[in-house]
């Protein structure tokens, strides 16, 4: 069975890019714009991964992560947050909301894998 | 032709079918037969050699197969103000707006006497949808590329450079036309300001 | 990666447009967060684009950008009006670059250079205040090593890593991949079952490596993990001395204070209704919606044509549901539009850019208020409509508006105003671009023309009609094609754009106070309300907008110009009149303009005309289809449609049929056909059913004519330009 992972990201390039390497690594995708819509798929679909960016309009990254760890079925799903750079106030905060890991914007399509990999272990 | 008969056309979308309403019934069985002889082989052959021929007068011409999307019976069409005889004028096929070529009138310049018997090769040119008034369909051809002859300097009707070349067949003389070169778009909109001004 | 690219491009026009809005409202003195924070996720968003498209010239600026606008969304910097300005040059500065990238241009150095170093001072002030420099990226170390080593490892989870979805068995996993890997588990530290917790680890593991891999890729198997364990890593068989400098890092978890926390979640759950509820929908899918519907328009004309010819008995039931029938196809139809239909403020929000580059071109300075940016049009007249409003826009500037010298020494405010405004008006969308600067120059306006000969030298015109000549076809009122408007277009262009459209456009100046520029547009390009009329056997469909009125003219009413051109006395006014018959070559259509009807039409361009065809046969609501998608475009023909019958009717092009001259004499051409049958009389038809007083005032129109007659050799030349009705606005009505 294959996995699935959620990419929450306002910016529809990310969604796609991320999707794309995703899916033609075999993995199922869902996508979503902002924490909300974010939440919204996951309370009736499942994901074994979710990438989500940091800087979203309505529910931000840090939030949303907090709010899924809250959530039984996702308290020890891997979550991945985008940052720019080597922000690491911000993997700090991630780190704290309970974040698994974070992914260095811009990646590159096998470093996306690698980490998804590394956090899924598939 | 009556409208019923117009309706059936619009019902049944096999050539097949349209032939039987198209050519006299002793005619029609040996071309469906032949055409479907034909269409069993050309599973193994390449489709883009076949043609589908079709007559003006006594004259015999073929078009590649794959441009044609279809064969309808005459329809009515909408004369376009202004423009070439050749230009029949615009019908109606499911919804969209497809141009009736007369294909006499583009040759010779003299204007078809439609029937019910006549037919229109719906094709599609360089992805726009053109129907050409001919008299009737009569075959398909698996033509050898090998076979063709450059057009010579013949008495046919039509010009020469509107021709790919020539094929014997059967003791019949083909010749291929090129559609998109007769309707260039560019020879169209010159015609058709020469005809508006 | 090209289709990203695609996608990149498209959404950075939004982002570009959502941080120029955000900045506006900043300029405006809105520092409020939300603004603030709009901006920086516009341009941090296209700066990760842009890294992963390596455009990395959008990247710099991007970061030097967003390093300032953190200041400010952090409250550390507040900006000023020069400041805001900055930022707004700095957003044109990302557009441009985006655009030549999407172009495939190279982005030449100099652009933005200046603000990239205002940028950068910015930042340097600050961090001479505050916060320490942004981290850097680590570099990368060169350890090429092929030589095996071999690994000591020992780690040692804290209780709470599994909190974060990390998986120890996945990071050993990681670690088997680099080489050979043996793992001793560590169960020290494993409570009694009573005290184990599902959710804390407890083991730990001590691991051998051997690897070829530097100790970077070891490291990083522990990348997300490094604060949440004991890790320590060595290589064996080497120096003690060279000892890798053991890391240890304590987990600091100094809780959420519980405020904290419930704050959060009160945001959050403000923010979550907020989201408005939509979906992104490919434009394809609703094109074939729109497709669909139109068949539907034309099934349903089909159904409602048929019904007519039922006996009453059977046709009474089914007109109704027809009825009904055709009321919801109209709504289902509009809602459909409706779907592709977008606010003008996409177009609208693109102006400030380009007003800033033509001022900074040229030296002025014009501020811009917008009207209506909420009024809706179809996306497609949206998107055809952002060339001829730019380049209205940008004559405003570069022609309209004074220099700021020129300005004060009229009196006026040092800066100009252009207001750009929209709103619908029966069925059409009206756009109007006021400024508040010269005006048009006529006496220069009309020189130019007949210096270039496109009026005739003696020729009288009206101060519209003069004003209006900037939008011939090679007119062009700069005397040196400048920088800014020029570009090779001219204003003919933007007509021939809008009319393309089926628009029209207008300008209206007064001299030292400005111009209004009008654009009037259609809603849609999918359907409109139309009149079919018939000439001969043949139908035509008249847009209803078109449409002043419909009459049967008395014999008197038609006569000849001097110089060949029909004309018709309609409201008082010499209007040309078109046979449909002559100028489309149609042999069985009614001669006598008595026996056939009269449609005053004005065409999208304000000039009127009369069309004299057999009969009016209905008004329908006609989908448009292109007669270019399988032919070309016809003279007088605008597109086609498909009639109730399934038959193919043509739609009139009314701009186009003005320009099309009869080749006959009315009069004569009856008078003629009569001879041809044996001289039958002219008689008056009844079929008009005139009201007593139509007859009248036609009597009246016969009386006038010898006058008229008179004023007929002043207009003889004017073949372009049939007399104006001045009351044209008022004097309109709808033919229903």
């Amino acid at each position: 069975m294959s996995m699935t992972v959620m990419t929450v990201d306002d910016s529809r390039t990310m969604r796609d890019m991320v999707s794309f390497t995703l899916k033609g690594a075999g993995y199922q995708v869902l996508e979503a714009e902002d924490g909300v819509e974010a939440l919204s798929i996951l309370s009736s679909q499942k994901a074994d991964i979710v990438i989500t960016d940091l800087n979203m309009p309505n529910m931000d990254g840090i939030t949303l992560i907090k709010e899924l760890r809250s959530k039984a079925d996702y308290r020890a799903t891997p979550i991945l947050m985008l940052t720019t750079e080597a922000d690491d106030t911000k993997k700090a905060a991630g780190r704290e909301a309970g974040a698994t890991g974070w992914i260095v914007k811009p990646f590159n399509p096998e470093k996306l894998l690698a980490v998804v990999k590394k956090v899924g272990g598939i | 032709m009556s409208d019923t008969n117009l309706a059936n056309f619009e019902d049944d979308d096999e050539a097949g079918l349209f032939l039987e309403n198209i050519a006299p019934k002793n005619e029609t069985e040996n071309l469906t037969k032949n055409m479907s002889e034909n269409i069993l082989l050309s599973q193994s052959v390449d489709a883009d050699r076949q043609y589908i021929t079709f007559t003006i007068g006594t004259e015999e011409y073929g078009t590649p197969i794959l441009t044609v999307q279809e064969i309808r019976g005459w329809m009515k069409t909408t004369p376009l103000p202004n423009t070439p005889d050749y230009v029949r004028g615009v019908t109606n096929l499911r919804g969209n707006i497809v141009p009736v070529f007369d294909l006499r009138s583009r040759f010779s310049g003299e204007n078809t006497d439609v029937t019910d018997r006549h037919v229109v090769i719906m094709a599609e040119i360089e992805g726009r949808t053109i129907g050409l008034l001919v008299d009737a369909i009569s075959d398909i051809l698996t033509i050898d590329e090998a076979k063709i002859q450059p057009p010579p300097t013949t008495n046919l009707i039509i010009d020469n450079q509107y021709l790919d070349g020539l094929v014997a067949s059967d003791e019949r003389m083909v010749a291929l036309i090129n559609v998109s070169k007769l309707f260039d778009q560019d020879i169209i909109e010159k015609l058709s300001k020469q005809q508006a001004n | 990666m090209d289709q990203f690219k695609q996608t990149y491009f498209e959404e950075c026009e939004d982002r570009i447009q959502d941080a120029e809005e955000g900045l506006s409202m900043m300029l405006d003195g809105d520092l409020d967060k939300d603004t603030v924070n709009r901006v920086f996720r516009a341009i941090h968003s296209i700066k990760g684009g842009a890294g992963a498209f390596a455009f990395n010239q959008i990247v710099d600026f991007a970061h030097e950008f967003e390093t300032v606008l953190d200041f400010v969304r952090e409250g550390k910097l507040t900006p000023d009006r020069d400041m805001c300005t900055l930022f707004l040059r700095s957003n044109d500065v990302v557009a441009e670059m985006l655009s030549l990238e999407q172009s495939k241009k190279t982005i030449p150095e100099s652009i933005g250079a200046n603000l990239l170093e205002e940028l950068r001072t910015i930042t340097s002030s600050m961090k001479g205040e505050s916060a320490p420099a942004p981290s850097s990226e680590a570099s990368n170390n060169d350890h090429p090593t092929s030589e095996n080593f071999t690994w000591s490892i020992v780690f040692r989870p804290h209780e709470d890593m599994l909190k974060t979805g990390n998986e120890p068995y996945f990071i050993l996993q990681a670690l088997k991949e680099l080489g050979d890997l043996k793992v001793t588990t560590e169960t020290d530290n494993l409570p009694s079952l009573h005290d184990i917790h599902a959710e804390h680890c407890f083991i730990g593991w001590r691991l051998t490596l051997k690897t070829s891999a530097p100790e970077e890729e070891i490291r990083e198997a522990f990348d997300f993990v490094e604060d949440l364990c004991d890790l320590e890593i060595a290589k064996q068989n080497v120096p003690p001395g060279d000892l890798p400098e053991r890391r240890k890092a304590e987990n600091r978890r100094d809780s959420d204070t519980p405020q904290a926390r419930r704050k959060e979640d009160r945001d959050a759950q403000e923010n979550a209704p907020k989201a408005s509820k939509s979906i992104r929908v490919d434009l394809d899918r609703i094109d074939q919606l729109v497709n669909l519907v139109g068949e539907m328009v034309i099934a349903q004309s089909m159904l409602q044509e048929q019904v007519r010819w039922l006996p009453p008995e059977v046709g009474g039931k089914i007109g109704e549901g027809v009825e009904h029938l055709t009321r919801h196809m109209r709504d289902l139809q509009e809602s459909v539009m409706a779907v592709r239909a977008q606010p003008i403020k996409s177009v609208f929000t693109r102006m400030p850019r380009i007003i800033r580059e033509v001022c900074a071109a040229v030296g002025k300075d014009v501020r811009l208020t917008t009207f209506g940016e909420d009024t809706e049009v179809d996306k497609t007249v949206l998107e055809n409509l952002i060339d001829p409003l730019t380049h209205m826009i940008r004559n405003s500037v570069d022609h309209g508006v004074e220099t700021p010298s020129e300005r004060q020494a009229a009196g006026k405010e040092p800066y100009g105003t252009i207001e750009l405004s929209a709103r619908h008006r029966s069925g059409r969308i009206i756009i109007e671009i006021t400024d508040d600067g010269k005006g048009i120059n006529r006496s220069a306006v009309l020189k130019k023309a007949q210096e270039k000969n496109l009026i005739p030298a003696d020729h009288q015109l009206t101060d519209n009609e003069i004003d209006n000549l900037i939008f011939k076809p090679g007119f062009s009122t700069a005397d040196k094609v400048s920088e800014v408007s020029g570009r090779g277009v001219g204003m003919d262009v933007v007509r021939k754009n809008v009319t393309s459209l089926g628009g029209r456009i207008n300008v209206a100046s007064t001299p030292g106070k400005g111009c209004v520029m009008t654009l009037s547009l259609p809603l849609t390009l999918a359907v409109m309300d139309g009149m079919v009329v018939s000439v001969g056997s043949q139908r035509f469909v008249l847009p209803t907008i078109n449409i002043i009125e419909s009459f049967r003219p008395p014999h008197s009413a038609v006569s000849k110009l001097s110089n060949g051109v029909n004309v018709i006395i309609a409201r008082g006014d010499y209007v040309r009149l078109v046979p449909l018959y002559n100028i489309f070559g149609i042999q069985d259509a009614v001669l006598n303009p008595e026996e056939g009807l009269v449609i005053l039409l004005e065409s999208d361009n304000g000039e009127k005309l009369a069309v004299m065809v057999d009969d009016v046969l209905g008004q329908q609501q006609v989908v448009i289809k292109s007669l270019e998608t399988n032919y070309t475009n016809v003279k007088g023909i605008s597109a086609a449609t498909i009639l109730g019958n399934g038959d193919v009717a043509l739609i009139l092009d009314v701009p186009g049929l003005s320009s099309m001259n009869a080749s006959i004499d009315i009069i004569e051409e009856y008078q003629n056909a009569l001879k041809a049958v044996g001289q039958i009389k002219i008689t008056p038809t009844k079929k008009g059913g005139k009201t007593d007083e139509e007859s009248a005032q036609e009597e009246d129109n016969k009386e006038d004519e010898s006058a008229e007659a008179n004023e007929t050799n002043a207009i003889e030349d004017n073949e372009d330009h049939p007399p104006k009705d001045e009351d044209a606005e008022e004097g309109k009505l709808t033919h229903e």
